[in-house]
Parts: C-alpha cells; structure tokens; sequence
C-alpha cells in the first residue's frame, strides 16, 4: 500500500513518470484507435504538463494545503493493461437514441460517436492550482461519462453513474463532459467508491459542464472513497444565454482530496448555483478552491459551501468572485461555512471579491465555528448519544444546502450517503 | 427505590457556590413545586440533576431510583429517566422534531433495535393532538423560529414522548400567556402518574393554579428554606419572597 501522507515532498518531483516519454507513448499506442485529434489533443497536453512548472511553496492557490499529500508521484501512469472501465449507468429514461441523446462512457462514445467530443479541446480546466493535473487528465483520460442532449430536450430523470476507484497504487482520469443544447434538460449523478476498504489509489474527475442557451443542467457529485484515497475534482461549469446549472458535490470519502470548481456565467442572464457538503473524520483533508467568473451581464451566482469537521479532519477553501466590467447588474454571492466538532479540526477560509463592473450585487462570507456546547447538552439532556448528537447537528447543518438542491428526491439520496458516514 | 432523593448537594460555577447543602426527596405519584427568587439556585438545582458540565458538584448525592446521578453524563442521566423541560429550549437549525424526537427514543433501545415507524408517528400525532400542536410541526426544525408558547408545548411533547420517571420544569411558565399555560398544564397533568415524580420550578405561583402540586418548597440562597402544602404558595404569593427573608432572620 502506498502512503501518501507522509508529509515530505522532497521526493515528488525527482521521479515523473508521468513526465517519462516511452510510458506516455505505450499509453498512446494502445489508443491508436482514437480519432486523429484525440491523439494530438493528448500529446499537445502532455507536452503542456511536462513544460509546466509545478506549484511552488509560496503559490497563492495552493495556501493552507498541504501540497504533498496529494501528490501524484507515487502512483503510476495508466496503461491500456491495467485500466479496465469499473463503470456503471444507471438510467432509466426511455427513447434515449429516439431524442438523439448521447449518454456512454468516455472511450465508448470517442470510439461510436467522436464527433461529439470533436470540441474537446476547447473545454478548459478550471486552472485554479491543479492545472498540471488537469494537463494529465487531458493527455491519460481514458474513463468518464459523456452526456450530450439535443436542443429541447428533457430527460425527466436523473442519470446516474458509479464509478470504482482503480486498485492499489493506481491513478485513473475521468472525463466527464456534459453538453446540454439549447433548452435541454438534464440531471446527471455521479458516484465515486473504492473497491475496497485498503487500496489506495487516485482518481482524478475533469469535468466540463456546459449549458447552452436557455438549458437546465443539474449535476451532482458524490465522492465516498475509502480513506486510503486521494481524489481531484477539476470541474469547469459554463451556463450560456438564461441558462441554469446547479451543481453539488457531496466530499465524503478519501484521505485527502482537492477541487477546484470554475462556474463561468459566460452570457447574459446566466444563472449558477455551486454547492458542497464535506464531512472531515480522522485525517481527512478538503481543499476547496472555487472561481465564480461573471462574463456578462444580468448573470447569477451563488456559492454554499459548507464543511463539517470532526477529530483532526481539515478543510480549506479559497474562492474568488470575478465580475468583469462589462457584467453589469451581475448577483454574486458566496458563503463559506465550517462546523468544528473537535478541538483538533481545522477549518482555513479565504473568500474574496475581484468587481470591475459597478452596478452589481455581490457579497461573500464566511464562518468557523465550534459546536453550541449547550445546544449539544440540550441534545444529550434527551438521551440522544454524543455521536447520535453530533451526526444530528452535523446533518442539521449540511441541511440549508440540501435544500437548496430545490429537488427532495436528490437531496434524500445524499442523506442517504451521509448516514453512511456515520454509520462507519 | 421510589424516590429522586437529593442530599446535602453542594455546587458551584467558576468558584461561586450556587447550591449550598441542598435536601429534597420527590417521591414517585407526587408533584413538587420550587419557588423561589431570581438568583436562588433554582435553574443550577436543575442544570446539576440534568448533568451538565459547566457545574462543579462538590458534595452530595442525588439519587434516582437507587442509582448516584450526579457524576452521571447527561445523555446517561436521561436514559435513566430524567427529563429537564428548558427554560430556554434551544433552536435545533435542520433537525425536524420528529427526527430529535425519534433520534432520543433510538438512544434508548438496544444497538440493534430499531423504532417501528407507524407506532412511532402514531404516539407523535396523537400527543401532538393532545397538546394543539399543528402536525406540520413534525417537520420543522426544533424550535427554531417557535414562538415561547410552541416552544415550551414542544418540550411537554417531548416528555410525553419519552416517558421519563421524573420530571423537572424549569420555569415552563415564563414567557407564557394564559392560553398557552393552560395548555401547557393540561399537558403535564396529563403526565401525572403514580410511576412519576414531577418537580415544577417556577418564580410566579400563577402556574400552580392550574398544576396543583403537593408540595411547595422555598428555595433560598441555594436551599430548601421552607417547605409547606400548596397554600404555602398563595402565601408567598401574598406576602413576597422578603417575607422569606424575615421568616428565616426570626
């Protein structure tokens, strides 16, 4: 088993083998049934990788996180031998190909339909710290979920799909592209969860969500890995004319793990809701970095993230919003909520404002706080346990952003993976 | 083996002695009531029962049905069958009083039982019903946004749910109008049993017009200074808490 929380980085960049150019190119060869362009695609983000300089110490997107715990360099590269897919759809909609629906795994549809993923390059990461990572999701991604609806399109329920972690020592790259047309709506729900209680491997999930002109995109992320893991959530959400994309992403599970989530209200009247729920136990470290970029005018965003923290968990979140001059009469809100229910977590919270346009509606806030002593003894005075007490609060908490899912269906099935939390 | 039987209790709060050698036995089928003024020890005598850290005992025992209490930790405590209905009942954000409710009732069971449903909602709705609380309540969080009257009904409903063998209301009465008392008496006489000792603390005699109690005691100074039946009461009530005072100097 690898171990990753070691805490020195002396050793991270003296062996890439990422970096090694005969293991990119096995990789490559054993995708040589890929389009053309994915090949060039693929090379032109492994050269970016290798010509990238790595963070340093005193990089402002990396503040407060230990870098080294979530290094890659312990793991190898995926190779076609080794990387078989673990993952499952669920799907229940009927008249999928009828609607002209594109829902497959990543390297199923670039084999049966790549002109839908021609535009793969133009999908950006959100490039908050991780960009060299994200560069490596771009040149190894060989797992995923693509999702392309039609114009006008509804799918009435949720797609669902679960992903397994590779096997021990392993690093995969997921891909997650979903495209909603004009007027198209969609739900898609991701599941991350280990094989195992052991193995510790990487998963690395690049998304990009777009919602084009007057689209309704809804995406939900549930990371549960087991607590050997490291994961990366490099999300990019951009919501076109009067679009709408609310997304969640549920932290449960891993050892340590990083996202980065780049919501763009690209044009006007765009709406975004970004919301997150992490419960910290033992050592489990979040490090949330989060970027609202408001391009247009009348556009909205709204930002919830909330961390409830136990034993000697961490989590840390630095999020910007970005309104530029031309994003006139632009809503953009952010609130950052920590719940420390131990004197050994930790909770780092950096919230900022970058306003160039002068007639907006923007704020940010943020909270660490301990546990209410006497709303916990009023708890316990009704024989509820210390840890029944603590789960109740804890759920109390994450609540106001469940609610805000605005769809009880989806909200239920994250309260369903929160009493799993607790039932650990 | 009948009694909550409090002795000699002596207990203080960053160094300050509140409860100075405190003696009072509630025997099981009978109420008690504690008056008292501001600043007697009367919300410390009830905090100290129900188990709470910020209180340092420094002598005495508090007994309940033959078990030591104090030292106990308070989820502990309330197994045992104590309930302390709060002064100041807290807002619960995100926690529906149907599962605070539930979740107390589960911490009673064993690990690996669990509460049947239908059973369960049933008694809810029906001391719901009981007590004029509006069955949406189920589902709002505990007491937040609760005006004081839905707040202190929330609490009898509470004690009605778990049953508790002794009961203790800490000035249930405060903040009350009339209507809401009467409910909130109905509520607790409802609970009067002879497997059930209730102590119902309160500044204003005007509660005990509506649960008569069987015994009045007057607490002074962090003790029980005079006990009396329930006319004992209206006296005070007559002749204020200094005619206590005088009492006690004579």
């Amino acid at each position: 088993m690898n171990s990753l929380d070691n805490g020195s980085s002396v050793n991270t960049e003296s062996v890439d083998s990422f970096a090694d150019e005969s293991l990119f190119r096995a990789f490559a060869e054993e995708r040589s049934w890929e389009p053309g362009w994915m090949a060039d695609f693929r090379k032109e983000s492994w050269e970016y990788y290798r010509a990238h300089t790595s963070p340093v110490h005193k990089d402002e997107r990396w503040r407060f996180s230990p870098q080294a715990r979530l290094s890659l360099s312990a793991f190898a590269p995926p190779s076609g031998t080794n990387d078989e897919s673990t993952s499952v759809i669920d799907s229940s909609e009927e008249d999928l190909k009828e609607k002209g629906v594109t829902l497959g795994l990543f390297s199923e549809v670039l084999l049966n339909n790549p002109t839908v993923l021609e535009g793969l390059s133009n999908l950006k990461g959100p490039n908050l710290g991780a960009d060299k990572v994200h560069f490596l999701a771009q040149a190894f991604s060989g797992h995923g979920i693509v999702l392309h609806v039609p114009k006008g399109v509804t799918l009435e329920k949720p797609i669902m799909v679960r992903h397994l972690a590779p096997p021990d020592g392993r690093v995969r790259f997921y891909r997650t592209i979903m495209i909603l047309e004009e007027g198209a709506n969609a739900t898609l729900v991701e599941t991350f969860i280990s094989p195992n209680n052991q193995d510790a491997s990487v998963v690395c999930s690049a998304a990009n969500v777009v919602a084009n002109s007057n689209a309704k995109a809804t995406r939900i992320l549930v990371q549960d890995l087991n607590r050997n893991s490291s994961f990366y959530q490099l999300d990019t959400k951009q919501a076109c004319r009067d679009a709408g994309v609310r997304c969640c992403s549920l932290h449960l599970g891993s050892a340590q793990s990083r996202f980065e989530n780049l919501a763009i209200a690209a044009e006007e009247g765009a709406e975004i809701d970004l919301l997150g729920l992490s419960v910290g136990k033992g050592t489990q470290l979040f490090d949330q970095r989060t970027r609202q970029l408001h391009l247009a005018p009348n556009g909205r965003s709204d930002l919830l993230y909330k961390n409830a923290l136990l034993d000697q968990s961490k989590a840390v979140f630095s999020g910007i919003i970005k309104v530029e001059a031309q994003a006139q009469q632009t809503d953009a809100y952010q609130t950052n909520r920590n719940l420390l229910l131990s004197p050994e977590a930790e909770a780092d919270s950096l919230p900022g404002l970058e306003i160039l346009a002068n007639e907006v509606k923007c704020s940010h806030g943020s909270t660490i706080g301990e546990i209410d002593e006497e709303q916990l003894f009023y708890l316990l005075s009704r024989g509820i346990s210390k840890a029944s007490a603590e789960e109740l609060l804890v759920n109390g908490f994450l609540d106001e952003v469940l609610k805000r899912l605005k769809n009880e269906e989806l909200a239920d099935l994250l309260r369903e993976h929160l009493k799993g939390k607790f039932s650990r | 083996m009948n009694y909550l039987e409090i002795k000699d209790l002596r207990a203080q709060i960053e160094d300050k002695e509140i409860l100075r050698g405190l003696n009072l036995t509630i025997p099981k089928g009978e109420v008690h009531a504690i008056m008292g003024p501001n600043g007697s020890g009367k919300s410390t005598l009830s905090k100290v029962l129900a188990g709470h850290e910020d209180y340092e005992v420094t002598s005495g025992s508090a007994i309940l049905d033959g078990e030591e209490i104090l030292g106990m930790k308070p989820d502990a405590i309330s197994r045992l069958g104590l309930f302390l209905a709060f002064q100041y009942p807290l807002e619960v954000p995100g926690v529906s009083i149907a599962n605070f409710i539930r979740a107390a009732l589960q911490g009673r069971l064993a690990e690996n039982e669990t509460i049947d449903a239908v059973g369960y909602y049933k008694d809810l709705y029906g001391c719901m019903d009981e007590l004029g609380i509006d069955r949406k309540f189920t589902s709002r969080s505990v007491n937040e946004g609760f005006s004081g009257g839905e707040k202190k009904r929330c609490e009898i409903l509470q004690m009605a749910m778990l049953k508790p063998k002794y009961c203790i209301l800490d000035e249930t009465d405060s903040g009350l109008d009339i209507d809401a008392l009467k409910i909130v008496a109905k509520g607790v006489n409802q609970m009067r049993n002879p497997d059930r000792g209730i102590l119902v603390i309160t500044h204003y005699q005007r509660l005990l017009e509506y649960i008569i109690p069987d015994k009045v005691h007057v607490m002074w100074e962090g003790g029980i200074a005079l006990t009396g039946g329930k006319e004992l009461a209206l006296e005070l009530e007559a002749k204020g808490y200094d005619w206590v005072r005088e009492e006690l100097v004579a």
